[in-house]
Parts: C-alpha cells; structure tokens; sequence
C-alpha cells in the first residue's frame, strides 16, 4: 500500500509556505499606513515546483529565501500599496489552502501507521 | 472550488468590495467639499464613480471618477454673503446631503453584501474538506 | 461518480466453489483469485498516483482548484476502503471454511 514519503515532504513544506504566507499577509494588513511599504508574498509554490524538477525536495527548509515583494500592486501617494480588501481575499484563499493540506498530511501519516501497524480495520 | 483563477468568487467579491470602498471615498469628498469653492470660484461639482464590468464571468473595476453634470448650481439670494455675486446671489453646489446620505446606505449594504459573499465561499471550501475528513 | 479501484475489482468470489460430488472438499480457483486480487491492488495504487499527481499540482501552483484534488483524494480512500472490506471477508470466509467440521 502506498506510502509516498515525497509527496509527504510536499506537503510538509506546503504547510511551511502557507504558515508563513498567513504571517506575511497579517504584516501587511498591520503596515497598512506605513508610508513607503510595499506588500509582501511568498513564493513557496515556484520553490517548491523547481525542487520537485531538481528533486531537492529534502533540502527544502529554508524559509527566508521565500519571501518576496511582488511589486504588481500601485502604490497610493504615500508609496504605500497595501489594500485591505485585497488583503482580506488573500487571507481568505490563503486559509484554504492551508486547512487543505493539514487534511491532507493528516491522511498521509494515518496511511503510514495503518502501514506500519498493518490494521486496517 | 477555484481557490484564485480569474473569475473566482473570492476574487469577484474583492472586487466588489474594492469598488464599495472607493465609491464610499467618493462620498466622503462630496460631503466634505459640499461649501467648497474650485480654484476658478466655481462651486464643487459633486462626484459620481464608474464602475464597470470585467467580463461575463468577472468582478468589477472602478473606470473612473467623473463629475456629475446633470443638476443645475441653484442661485441663492444672500446679500451679505461672502460668496455673493455683484447681484446678492450665491450660486451652491449641487451636492445634496440626503442624497448623498442615501448613496453612503447603499455602499455601505453593497460592500456588506461583497463581505457576505465571501465569507459564504469560505463556508463552502470548508463543507469541501470535509470530504477528506 | 466513477470510482475506478471499484469497478477493477469485478465480483471476486467470497466462498470458494466446492467440487461437485466430493463433500468437504474445498476446491480454490487459486488462479483466478489471486489474478482478481492483483487487479484490485493495481487499481487502488492507481488511483492513489492520481491523487498525488493532483496533490503535487496544487503544491507547485501549478493549479489552483481545490475540487479535483478533494474528489481523487476521496476517490482513492473510497478505493482502499473497499479493497480492504473485500480482503477482510475473504479471509473471515476462508477461516470459517477452514474450521468447517468434516
């Protein structure tokens, strides 16, 4: 029965990603007046798909090299570009991806223990 | 479930509530500037937002902010006044606060109900995941 | 909803056949058991590859619907489920035909 331990450390890394994306996303709604501040994102699906092409996918732990300003959004007269209500939908999609990979990597690890165990009952 | 292509709910209710936002802004500076005088004396010219859609399936997107041209400035006899012309009268601007009272109640519930929307979405990824436990 | 690991189980058979004319005496198409079996088990490993495929194309961004990889996920579970429901009454069957008094 399939175990899939790469698919396992995708999903890791996955929750990686979008832990730090929800923490991005919270300093941009907090710098919503910051004169100058430009919104940041991370970019933990490109990484992740270059690893998987490499197949580094083990070494993938770093989370700084992540985190990137993406620059698309105009900034307003203060040179400030976060939008709350841009902000709020990315949170929103942001949230969902999250809760579906902790189902996800939760059914991976009942998968390897019923392995494991050899119950599957 | 689109969780971000083109045409999503989450991104059409962004959208939207982006052009409640703004068409609120656009209503604060009409109450605002409602005595207000332009540079070459004339009274302000309340504005008005153009919004428009992005396509069949799309959200919106706020064309641009045009001035509303339809009422006519009403002329007020007011002698002493010191806006008053050679003849006494005073020429107002054609903002209305009950009306644009009205236009605030009516962004206020759109924006509310982009919001709702939303947070339905929200409601449905998560009936969504209940699939896999 | 098409459940692939369910149709590429077929109908195997829960009590082996007995000879005719010959009582007690247990005779297990051992061939066309174990053939069955192995098809099963391919069409779960299946299944279960799709999903991953699904589940990495999410990761990657290389999509972003949720839909299709919720539905191959449940699929393949469905698929698991009943190849070990299968499993399980075959050898429950299988001990109670082992301990049939003679």
């Amino acid at each position: 029965m399939p175990e899939r331990p790469d698919v396992v450390q995708a999903l890791e890394a996955g929750l990686r990603g979008t832990a730090l994306r929800q923490a991005l996303i919270a300093n941009n709604i907090a710098n919503l007046n910051t004169p100058g501040f430009r919104r940041n994102d991370s970019l933990f699906e490109k990484v992740l798909a270059d690893a998987v092409e490499d197949g580094t996918l083990a070494d993938l732990h770093e989370n700084e090299a992540w985190v990137f300003t993406p620059g698309t959004t105009p900034p307003n007269a203060q040179g400030n570009d976060v939008d709350l209500d841009m902000e709020v939908g990315e949170l929103v999609k942001n949230s969902a991806l999250h809760k579906t990979y902790v189902r996800l990597l939760g059914r991976m690890y009942r998968k390897l223990d019923m392995a494991i165990r050899e119950d599957v009952r | 479930m689109n969780v971000e292509r083109v045409g999503s709910p989450i991104d059409i209710a962004v959208s939207g509530l982006k052009a409640q936002s703004a068409r609120l802004n656009v209503i604060a500076a009409n109450i605002a500037n409602a005595d207000a005088r332009t540079e070459s004396g004339e009274p302000y010219r309340r504005r008005d937002l153009v919004v428009r859609s992005t396509g069949a399936l799309g959200g919106v997107a706020v064309a641009r902010v045009g001035e509303d041209g339809t009422g006519k400035f009403k002329r007020v006899f007011l002698p002493g006044d010191a806006r008053a012309d050679k003849d006494g009268y005073v020429t107002l601007s054609n903002v209305e606060l009950p009306v644009e009272m009205m236009h605030m109640l009516t962004a206020t519930r759109a924006y509310q109900a982009n919001a709702a929307v939303l947070k339905r979405f929200q409601d449905l990824t998560d009936a969504t995941l209940e699939l896999i436990r | 909803m098409q459940i692939p690991g369910l149709s590429s189980i077929g109908t195997p058979p829960i009590l082996p056949s007995a000879q005719p004319g010959v009582p007690g005496r247990v005779a297990a198409p051992a061939s066309g058991f174990g053939d069955t079996v192995k098809a099963a088990v391919a069409g779960v490993e299946r299944q279960e590859q799709q999903a991953a495929v699904s589940i990495q194309d999410l990761l990657t961004g290389k999509s972003q619907d949720l839909l299709p990889v919720v539905a191959e996920v449940a699929k393949a579970d469905m698929s698991f489920k009943l190849l070990m429901a299968v499993r399980n009454k075959v050898i429950e069957a299988y001990k109670q035909t082992i301990n049939m008094q003679i």
